[in-house]
């Protein structure tokens, strides 16, 4: 135990870790530019929590929003930092080689292609919209804490992101129009 | 009008389209390691006196932000050639390790490129050194109101060069949550002919203007407690001032 930490705190921030790392790794490994940003960013995160223990919801239901509403921010000025000067590299080092996201079973390989291609075709606040609830496993009211925003606002921005997505599959799945003869700037 | 009912079912469709399509499968064990370093880094200052309650949430009250005074210490150290050592610590604390290599910081030439004051007395310096690699480690030094270096605090980051992003010139701004305890640091630089800078969240909070100092920095202190942490994470654009007040460059936050 640190010298001059409180048992209270220490002990709420191993819990905190114990129960919550892994989602929170798993949130930034869906955002960071790449599998280090990712564990740094996650690392952050958890130093986020220790400075301000106190302010970290006791609820366990509140503690992770809490908990990725630092990270979205902490993965914010990585990507801040990129576009200043280059790849945003080490922050607080790592002693331990971040594992491989797990590679698709052979048979969904094309349809896990095909819905994260419509996915990124979609704009970033949908996007984020359909990640915290289609991946990082938030219901409405939690994902509205992460964002920002009331639980009826993320309602009905879920709601009309799940549509654009639905039509950005289905726009994908249609066969491509026939090519016409004499097409736009060739000579008959 | 839209009942919880349908909400669920949203949420469910969600869940069935994305679910595969996760690119990330199982999750990570905790990584021992890594707490161990966080609870050795950041020693909590607060022996004997645990919490009795849970402090209430104040108003909003931006009038209490305060103008950070941009100095000019530290140049001293620069001028003599002496970088104080736990700068060069910080610097470094970032460019080692897996991953890092060329990235060690050269902190003979490092510079302090802006500080600020918070109303409390605890101060920020950025501080900036080039590696090898082409790019730059960054240090956020934190002072208590001694003027002794904070024993919790800042933060550091070290960049590889070889891009071709040139951020002179241009404007950029962070809104920081991460270098005090107590304080959101927003700070930046406005590109040439601008002589302050506005920061307007979603939602219409506004913070500034705020004049920039020395080499076109600005920054401003904000009391963390003045609004919840799903607040500090709204997007928010960055405006760049000219003398007449008007908006010469605009960035936006990438939340």
């Amino acid at each position: 135990m640190p010298e001059d930490g409180t048992p209270d705190a220490e002990h709420r921030l191993r819990a905190l870790y114990a129960a919550h790392y892994g989602r929170v790794l798993n949130f930034a490994r869906r955002r960071a530019a790449d599998p280090d940003a990712a564990q740094d960013a996650a690392a952050e995160t958890f130093l986020v929590a220790w400075r301000r223990i106190d302010k970290v919801p006791r609820e366990a239901e509140e503690a992770l929003p809490w908990l990725y509403a630092v990270a979205r921010n902490i993965l914010a000025n990585q990507a801040r930092g990129e576009r200043r000067g280059g790849r945003l590299a080490v922050r607080l080092g790592r002693t331990a080689p971040v594992a491989a996201a797990a590679p698709d079973h052979a048979g969904g390989v094309v349809e896990a292609l095909h819905v994260r291609a419509a996915l990124a075709a979609l704009s970033q606040r949908d996007q984020e919209t359909l990640r915290l609830i289609g991946w990082d496993g938030l219901d409405t009211a939690a994902a509205a804490r992460v964002v920002g925003c009331s639980a009826r606002a993320f309602a009905v921005r879920l709601h009309r992101a799940r549509r654009r997505l639905e039509r950005e599959l289905a726009r994908r799945e249609e066969p491509a129009e026939p090519q016409l003869a004499g097409a736009k700037g060739e000579r008959s | 009008m839209r009942g919880r009912g349908d909400t669920a079912q949203t949420e469910e469709r969600v869940r069935l389209l994305l679910g595969p399509a996760d690119p990330v499968a199982g999750e990570a064990a905790p990584d021992a390691a890594v707490l161990e370093r966080i609870l050795a880094e950041d020693p909590r200052a607060r022996r004997g006196r645990p919490r009795s309650h849970r402090p209430s949430r104040r108003r909003w009250v931006i009038g209490v932000a305060v103008i950070g005074v941009l100095g000019v210490g530290g140049l001293a150290a620069q001028a003599t050639g002496v970088i104080p050592g736990d700068v060069d610590w910080g610097l470094n604390r970032a460019g080692h390790g897996a991953g890092s290599e060329g990235m060690a910081p050269d902190s003979d030439k490092a510079e302090m490129l802006f500080s600020g004051t918070a109303p409390d007395g605890t101060a920020i310096q950025y501080w900036e050194a080039p590696n090898p690699s082409g790019g730059l480690c960054h240090y956020m030094r934190v002072l208590a109101p001694d003027g002794k270096p904070a024993r919790s605090g800042g933060w550091s980051e070290c960049i590889r060069g070889g891009e071709t992003f040139d951020g002179m010139g241009a404007l950029w701004s962070a809104v920081d949550t991460n270098a005090l305890s107590d304080w959101v640091a927003v700070y930046g630089r406005v590109p040439q002919g601008a002589v302050a800078a506005r920061v307007v969240w979603a939602g219409g909070r506004t913070e500034g203007p705020m004049n920039v100092g020395r080499d076109r920095y600005f920054v401003a202190f904000l009391p963390y407690n003045s609004r919840s942490n799903e607040e500090w994470m709204r997007e928010y654009r960055t405006e760049a001032l000219d003398a007449h007040g008007r908006v010469v460059a605009v960035v936006h936050s990438d939340r």
